[in-house]
């Protein structure tokens, strides 16, 4: 009994080292957002390309689309940027929501990188709507939403071309054919 | 050039006080501002990893004080404020998790492991007891023996030595 707890340092020890070591592997910074199989928050938002016309959660819903977040101000933007336009061209409807950026600046990102977006809205720095209901606290973000205005599926962070292929397409095909 | 470098020196002075009027909240009672500061404490950036949104510069904890200050001025309760917030950010930004099945881990292992430690103190404690007694039986008189006994020895054996290396 007494030589059978000597070794309890030991495994003490072993099981700390499993513990932390599997931390060592793991993003503290990727969590499922608490909007995850609730419905899209109501909003009224103005278009990036035109301050009077004002867009509510209503006149998006009905086919499933995608609503990234971006800035340019956001490098991770640019870098993702290449799969936005790939899921465009693959007929997913991607609506951009400008976040914390200034209109001039914008313009110019999307007349540099190219449009994917069917529509951008507005939320500049000082306006918390519809980024901050969906609990978006930097950029890019990605909210997949089904017909009903549900979220579906949630990213926070760069989509990369593995990530188009092996969940992003295949979850918007999946929601699409739901009834 | 003198006035020149007086102004300059007084300009320093001018920065720190710049930075630290840029967010000012007026506040309709001091109750207000008090919980603003409980709240805003516990309370955890969603950007950052580990800080209030009191502590964090990041905008996205801007966000959220100015949230917090609006709730306030409504007349939401602390619990109001915290559901409300939880609903958008999840559960990361509670500083004190909600107890249930999934987090009493958290909860109650490092109480658990103090008490593990303190039970594994008395019962080093105990046994020492136990292996003590045989010494302590002896009167004072007999250990005074004893030790005589150890000291004459000691000196027998170390005095032929000590003259060697002296002479």
């Amino acid at each position: 009994m007494k030589r059978a707890l000597l070794f309890l340092p030991l495994i003490i020890f072993i099981g700390l080292g499993i513990f932390l070591y599997k931390g060592l592997s793991m993003d503290p910074s990727a969590r499922d957002s608490a909007l995850l199989n609730k419905p899209l928050p109501d909003f009224v938002l103005p278009r990036l390309d035109n301050a009077d016309l004002k867009v509510s959660g209503e006149d998006l819903l009905g086919e499933v689309f995608l609503l990234n977040v971006w800035g340019s101000w956001c490098p991770t933007c640019y870098e993702e940027h290449d799969q936005l336009i790939r899921l465009a061209e693959e007929g997913v409807p991607v609506v951009g929501l400008n976040y914390k950026d200034e209109r001039p600046k914008a313009f110019r990102y999307l007349a540099q990188q190219g449009n994917p977006y069917t529509l951008n809205l507005f939320e500049p720095d000082g306006v918390r709507a519809l980024a901050f209901d969906l609990g978006v606290y930097g950029a890019p973000e990605t909210f997949l939403i089904d017909k009903e205005g549900i979220v579906r599926y949630h990213l926070a962070g760069e989509i990369t071309p593995q990530l188009v292929n092996a969940t992003i397409l295949p979850e918007v095909r999946k929601w699409q054919n739901a009834q | 050039m003198a006035k020149r470098a007086v102004v300059l020196l007084l300009l320093f002075f001018l920065v720190p006080l710049a930075q630290a009027a840029i967010e000012l909240y007026d506040f309709s009672s001091e109750e207000k501002r008090t919980r603003f500061h409980e709240l805003g404490a516990e309370l955890r950036c969603p950007k950052c990893q580990n800080q209030s949104i009191i502590d964090s510069g990041s905008a996205s904890a801007y966000d959220m004080r100015q949230e917090l200050y609006q709730l306030l001025e409504k007349g939401y309760t602390d619990e109001e404020v915290f559901a409300h917030l939880k609903a958008r950010f999840g559960e990361f930004i509670l500083y004190k998790p909600p107890v249930r099945g999934d987090t009493w881990i958290l909860w109650f292992l490092p109480p658990f492991l103090v008490l593990i430690g303190f039970v594994i103190l008395v019962l080093l404690a105990r046994s020492r007891k136990k292996q003590a007694p045989a010494s302590q039986n002896d009167s004072v008189s007999e250990r005074q023996l004893k030790l005589k006994k150890i000291l004459e020895l000691d000196s027998e054996q170390s005095s032929p030595s000590n003259s060697k290396d002296s002479s």
